[in-house]
């Protein structure tokens, strides 16, 4: 029992390290490539865990050999949009100002229950107002409503607005995150100030975020 | 560019590890071979070595059942492991059937080879 223990735990890391390997892309939308991948690697994980008759490094090879080959796979589909379209497959679009292309649905086999679930998703629950749908490579839709049902937008008032980053988390449960500081052009000297001026320890903070205009929010650590 | 990198490391470093490990199963099998043919011809002539060289071979097979353990199914190992416990008591015998297990042993490790090696059928 204490090999399959010892097993799991190994693998484990090993998957981890793989999922990391693979990259953010991989945690996100699945790409076809990357759907393979995902569900040959939980399977071939659990052989080794399950049958101590199997030596360990025939999951390991596997798994690592694929994610290899995907990694390798992705980078080739950077260089190459060929080669992209080959792997990945390209858009395509369902609706143009309001009309369904119903050659292209058939093709697609998307049944217009899912058509009309991923429209209701973005909010849109009458066809005529899409100008474009398109359904990309991991197969999500996509839709851009018509200009006039398009919310306004403070351009659209004619407003000139600052373009500014959110506010970032710049103390986590009592800790400073210095990355996100260095983002929003701050310091740990502004930083101790406002605790100062706040009468807070750092301690005493439960979460503290900040933007570029030096605007804060301050949470303190609630007392048990 | 570094997980590419990584990537094509981990890649060389399996095939290289594969392919290594093909390597030390053919020598070592080859002097698993050696050793049980030199029993074979001692037990022929009816020589007195022949216990020792069988202890040896307990031995020899005890150390190259860990390494092997790495890439052949433990099931298979077993069979073999069971064929060389077999030996000694078997010629303390004089049993006739010392020397079908002696070239069992050695159809055995052949068979860990074969179904390691990437042959045209072994892959399809």
């Amino acid at each position: 029992m204490l090999i399959v223990f010892f097993r799991a735990i190994i693998l484990y890391i090993i998957i981890i390290f793989s999922i990391r390997l693979m990259g953010k892309r991989q945690l996100g939308e699945l790409q076809p490539s990357e759907l393979v991948v995902t569900i040959l690697m939980s399977n071939i994980a659990t052989l080794p865990i399950e049958d101590i008759n199997i030596p360990m490094i025939m999951g390991v090879v596997p798994i690592f050999t694929l994610v290899c080959l995907d990694v390798g796979l992705s980078h080739l589909s950077l260089l190459s949009r060929g080669f992209r379209r080959i792997i990945s497959g390209s858009p395509k679009i369902i609706i143009t100002d309001g009309k369904i292309d119903q050659k292209q649905m058939k093709k697609l086999r998307f049944t217009i229950d899912d058509l009309m679930e991923s429209l209701r998703s973005v909010q849109v629950f009458d066809i005529t107002e899409v100008q474009l749908a398109i359904v990309e490579t991991t197969g999500k839709i996509s839709v851009y409503q018509k200009q006039n049902l398009q919310p306004c937008t403070p351009q659209d008032m004619g407003m000139n607005k600052k373009s500014k980053n959110p506010p970032q988390l710049v103390i986590d449960d009592g800790e400073v995150v210095e990355n996100a500081l260095n983002f929003i052009g701050l310091n740990k000297k502004w930083l101790y100030n406002i605790l100062k001026k706040e009468q807070c320890e750092i301690e005493n903070v439960f979460m503290m975020t900040a933007d570029e205009d030096k605007t804060y929010k301050l949470v303190r650590r609630e007392l048990d | 560019m570094k997980r590419i990198t990584l990537c094509i490391g981990i890649f060389i470093a399996i095939i290289v590890v594969s392919i290594g490990s093909l390597f030390l199963l053919h020598k070592n099998n080859k002097e698993l071979t050696e050793k049980i043919d030199e029993i074979i011809e001692l037990y022929n002539n009816e020589s007195d070595e022949v216990s020792d060289k069988v202890n040896d071979l307990e031995k020899y097979w005890d150390d190259y059942y860990i390494r092997i353990s790495f890439v052949a199914q433990s099931s298979t190992l077993d069979d073999i492991s069971y064929s060389v416990a077999k030996l000694l008591p078997l010629y303390e015998q004089d049993s006739d059937e010392f020397v079908s297990e002696c070239e069992s042993i050695k159809y055995w490790i052949k068979r860990v080879y074969d179904s390691q090696f990437p042959h045209f059928y072994s892959v399809f």
